[in-house]
């Protein structure tokens, strides 16, 4: 087969240049080109100017001097000696760690309201309905401010603080969680678990093979359900077996004027989490409703008509089709709440954007700092689109 | 296109005949039967009832002063007062233009309408009880429900219709700007600068504007994404995905700290505009997005067809393609909208004047009020839930339209 | 000039004309000469190339080597000649693609406003004429989505014959339709053969062909594997491409 000839568009036949389709299409683009260019040189040579008059230093390499500011409650240890390059990654991983906990919250309360409009339980849909309704229909930030100046001065002292019997406490001085700490023992109890797991893989590998003919004391063993109790049986003696248990429940107690022990999240991280949670959860309800009705009706019709449960079509046939309808609408949320976490700048929670602007306060370095922060961003952006992407090859591979 | 003969599909309220239950058997049907049916009933009653147990009370003992006495400044911010006319009679047209909508897109913009002369109305009533409203305030809120009715009435007639509606609004819209601006110090209207323009008049033109400006912006976007000219393409996506990745609020700190480095020395450039510009480039991003989809669901056949007759370029695009795309992403494009007038409470944060930034003031500013926080963020949020509720009725309308294959 | 020499006038010429879709040879050197009021019937298996090929001739698709000429104007890189060839040949597609959002009228009034700039009045006049042609009046005012196959491709022939193009070429016309409405449609494109138009049709229609046609021409693997008069063709195709072919679809 002959290859594809490469001749010289722009000479052919006499035709004169500024008819020729090709030249044509260069030309629409070198001058959008130049025009973009130029204004992008005339903004340069006012940033060069005004970096000399107001003696502005844009090198990136100031990134690297002492910060001289704090990020309370990092993630990562921090103190003002670092630089200002380990602030900024420093308000990354509480970033990261906020828009973690507020996916795996926002995606519970969702699913929760989701699932209540779906009921045909007047009062409950009723509820769900005004729920999803109020905050749709006004803006986060709105929220946002209600929210948190009503926490921020409704939280109790820490002599009245709200209880809730082994989970934590609620008080204006932070909210402190149960913590689960490990023991002495710990290691050895997974040594046992890790070969209790092993175990119930072979039993379960014996029973397949055997085709579930295998009895013991005249019982029929299942595959996946004997193995399991299996694995809980030994779990369950190796924990009680010794004397210290594997983990041990820290809870937090008064000692003095605040509580001491438990896991300790800030009022400020803790409003930011609520708005966002509670605000997003109301779009995930939406995506969560409309992906089961979404579902055709077909498909149920066809499975009752096989003589399933309504129980079993809905959860062999409904769900898991929503499911697959709702994964790519979730991941657009999940991009909302990275961005909406900037709004922790109005309680002051210590994620990126709000190290960037103390920052820029306190250094100046407006340019380098913005330039990071989009780089964030886009690379946040550029993670969920990559899981996205993946997810919709597979489905595809998958599917249908 | 007229809409006035439209046979609208018989609403569905009315139940059919066998379904016509009594209470008792609406209630065991829709609440207590099967048994956790009624679990689920006693659980959301008992949720309804601590709910109302803490909001009646709070309702009862709140501090409403707090929004009443400062209402100037929540709807116009410190506009001078000796120049507030310029608001009202500036302002005058919009009510006029949302009837006219109304008369000419009929059911669609129906709820929306409606819900404004509701709010108006509810407004001018209120303005009886207590004196904490201007008498001019009093009157403006009295006077638009009419001029609502009386566009309605003009948009029924045949001789107006979705484009006379959108040229109107668009110069009227200008007009406004002008008006509010000012020219010279000299003169009848003396200049206002934008600092001193607040409230819900800020947030309803930044909205307005916006709206005008990132449809065409996002439109141009899409179709430089979709070009084969590698150029534009790249451009197009470039801006589009940076923006997009970028929050919002981030864009804003950019545009007003960071913007000026790039100006010229001499210019010290309006912060009202700047965070507009913000806002503008977000949603344009977004925009582009939306119609892209409208674009690429333009089939290549009618590219072909079109070509095939010997249309030159900017005709097919122009007369065949964008038609319909747009037509395709009406409803997402009215879901922008609504994004973008959510969007503006963001200047608060910067500290402009917008409705939500006017609150923020009245609490950190007043000492009377330091406490009020939750009477005046509630009266704010409920201004945002009207007007949003009401765009979303729209985009409801116009997909319900869609869906029944009306043309 | 005589009546002869009108009859011989060349109205398509192609040399060599050659074409790739990436690394895939779609067209591998087609040369053909099409007279003014011929009928040229284009078949062959799918993937031959024969799509492919009328395409190149407006342009829809751009060749890659050889050399094509629709009366008289080159078609090259030059914007004004493919305006030009463009304007000159009429098409009908499989898909009809008429447009959703025009009226039936407005859709062939539309290109002969604004291509050759015709009053909104002299165009809706022409079109009205151009579906009487194709016996649709009475559907002028509805939009193509409340027609019939049928009926929508009949508007796509009103629509291309309102530019008056000196060729009109089909693209497989009858392909999506239903069985019953395929008649007509054949029945004005016999009409319009019949009246002296220069058409090439690709079109599996060996019905339309043998009535039609002038000339057929066999495409397999980017090439004319054969060409003659139907009588040729169909009572003693010399190629064994040809026989197999036509003896399935025949």
């Amino acid at each position: 087969m002959t290859n594809r000839p490469s001749y010289n568009l722009l000479i052919y036949r006499g035709v004169p240049i500024w008819r020729n389709v090709v030249f044509i299409r260069l030309t629409m683009q070198a001058l959008a080109a130049i025009f973009v260019l130029s204004i992008i040189w005339v903004l340069a040579v006012n940033l060069m100017n005004n970096a000399e008059q107001r003696g502005l230093n844009l090198s990136f390499r100031l990134l690297s001097t002492n910060a001289g500011f704090d990020v309370p409650y990092s993630l990562i240890p921090f103190d003002s000696s670092k630089s200002i390059l380990y602030a900024f990654f420093a308000g990354v991983a509480n970033t990261l760690r906020l828009v973690g906990i507020a996916m795996f919250t926002t995606t519970i309360l969702g699913i929760v309201i989701g699932l209540a409009r779906l009921s045909s339980n007047f009062v409950i849909s009723g509820l769900g309905r005004v729920y999803v309704e109020t905050l749709r229909n006004i803006p986060l930030i709105t929220f946002t401010f209600f929210l948190v100046f009503g926490l921020l001065r409704g939280l109790p002292k820490t002599s009245e603080a709200w209880r809730i019997t082994g989970i934590g406490v609620v008080s204006n001085r932070g909210i402190y969680l149960t913590s689960i700490d490990e023991s002495s023992s710990l290691v050895l109890w997974l040594v046992i678990v890790v070969l209790g797991a092993l175990l119930a893989y072979l039993l379960n590998r014996l029973v397949l093979k055997n085709r579930g003919e295998i009895k013991l004391f005249g019982i029929r063993l299942n595959r996946g359900f004997t193995p399991l109790v299996l694995l809980v049986l030994i779990a369950g003696v190796g924990w009680v077996a010794q004397p210290q248990a594997p983990f041990v429940f820290d809870q937090p107690e008064l000692k003095g004027t605040n509580f001491v022990g438990g896991m300790k999240l800030t009022t400020e991280f803790f409003a930011i989490l609520t708005a966002l949670t509670m605000y997003i959860a109301s779009y995930v309800a939406e995506i969560v409703r409309g992906s089961v009705q979404a579902v055709p009706k077909g498909q149920i019709e066809a499975a009752r008509a096989l003589g399933l449960s309504y129980w079993q079509v809905t959860t062999n046939v409904v769900l898991p089709q929503a499911a697959r309808i709702a994964v790519l609408p979730m991941i657009g949320q999940y991009v909302n709440l990275t961005k909406g976490s900037a709004l922790a700048i109005v309680v002051g929670y210590a994620e990126v954007f709000v190290v960037a602007r103390t920052a820029i306060e306190k250094t100046g370095m407006a340019l380098q700092i913005f330039v990071m922060l989009i780089i964030f961003y886009m690379i946040m952006g550029a993670f969920f689109s990559l899981v996205g992407n993946w997810y919709n090859r597979k489905v595809q591979f998958d599917g249908r | 296109m007229a809409v006035e003969n439209m046979t609208e599909p018989k609403p569905m309220n009315e139940l059919r005949p066998e379904e016509k239950l009594s209470i008792a058997g609406w209630a065991q049907k829709n609440l207590f039967s099967p048994w956790y049916n009624s679990v689920l009933t006693a659980v959301g009653v008992i949720l309804v009832v601590m709910l109302l147990k803490e909001a009646v009370p709070f309702l009862i003992d709140a501090q409403w002063p707090a929004v009443t006495t400062n209402i100037q400044i929540l709807l116009v911010g410190q506009y001078p007062s000796e120049e507030l006319w310029r608001v009202g009679a500036g302002v005058l047209p919009m009510p006029f233009i949302v009837g006219l909508a109304w008369g000419v897109w009929g059911s669609m913009m129906r709820t929306f309408s409606v819900t404004l002369v509701v709010s108006a109305v509810l407004t001018a009533i209120s303005s009886l009880f207590g004196d904490s409203m201007s008498s001019g305030l009093a009157l403006w809120f009295t006077v638009s429900p009419f001029l609502v009715l009386l566009g309605y009435a003009v948009g029924r007639r045949d001789f107006i219709g979705p484009r006379q509606v959108l040229i109107i609004w668009f110069l009227f819209l200008l007009l406004t700007l002008f008006f509010l601006r000012g020219f010279g110090e000299d003169s009848a209207m003396p200049h206002v600068p934008t600092d001193r323009w607040g409230g819900l008049l800020v947030t309803i033109l930044i909205a307005q504007v916006g709206i005008a400006v990132v449809l065409p912006l996002g439109i141009v976007l899409a179709l430089a994404r979709q070009s084969n000219l590698w150029f534009f393409k790249g451009a197009a996506i470039a801006y589009i995905e940076v923006l997009r990745a970028t929050p919002l609020l981030a864009l804003l700190f950019l545009m007003l700290i960071v913007s000026p480095m790039f100006l010229p020395d001499v210019t010290t450039p309006d912060r009202l505009m700047l965070a507009f510009i913000a806002i503008v480039l977000n949603n344009s991003a977004y925009m582009a997005e939306n119609i892209r989809g409208g674009l690429q669901s333009v089939s290549r056949g009618q590219v072909e067809a079109a070509q095939a007759l010997g249309m030159r370029g900017s005709h097919v695009t122009l007369v065949i393609v964008l038609p319909q795309a747009i037509r395709a992403t009406i409803p997402a494009i009215v879901g922008q909208f609504i994004i973008l007038f959510k969007d503006t409470a963001v200047i608060a944060l910067v500290g402009l004047m917008d409705l939500l930034g006017a609150a923020y003031a009245i609490i950190l500013g007043q000492d009377a009020w330091r406490t009020a926080d939750p009477e005046v963020f509630l009266f704010v949020a409920a201004v945002y839930w009207i007007f949003t509720y009401g765009m979303s009725s729209v985009s409801a309308g116009v997909e319900k339209r869609m869906r029944t294959g009306a043309d | 000039m005589s009546a002869q020499s009108v009859e011989n006038e060349v109205m398509v010429q192609t040399t060599d004309v050659e074409k790739w879709f990436g690394s895939l040879h779609v067209l591998r050197g087609i040369s053909v000469t099409i007279k003014k009021g011929e009928v040229v019937v284009i078949f062959g298996p799918s993937g031959s190339g024969k799509s492919t090929f009328i395409r190149t001739l407006n342009r829809l698709e751009e060749h890659h080597k050889g050399e094509i000429i629709v009366d008289g104007t080159v078609l090259d890189n030059d914007v004004r000649n493919i305006e030009t060839v463009r304007s000159e040949i009429g098409m009908v597609f499989q898909q009809f693609n008429l447009f959703p959002h025009k009226t039936v009228i407005d859709n062939v009034a539309l290109a002969p406003k604004l291509v050759r700039k015709l009053s909104k009045v002299d165009a809706d006049e022409l079109a009205m004429n151009m579906l009487e042609l194709v016996k649709i009046p009475e559907q002028a005012h509805k939009f193509p989505g409340q027609l019939s196959g049928g009926q929508q491709q009949r508007v796509a022939i009103a629509r291309a014959l309102a530019m008056q193009p000196k060729i009109m070429m089909f693209d497989e016309p009858t392909s999506a339709l239903d069985p019953e409405m395929i008649a007509e449609v054949l029945d004005v494109m016999i009409d319009l053969a019949k009246s002296g138009m220069t058409m090439i049709v690709v079109t599996h229609e060996m019905g339309f062909a043998r009535e039609v046609a002038d000339r057929l021409m066999m495409f397999d693997e980017g090439l004319i594997v054969e060409e003659g008069t139907p009588d040729k063709m169909f009572d003693n195709p010399q190629h064994d491409r040809t026989k197999e072919f036509l003896s399935r679809v025949l």
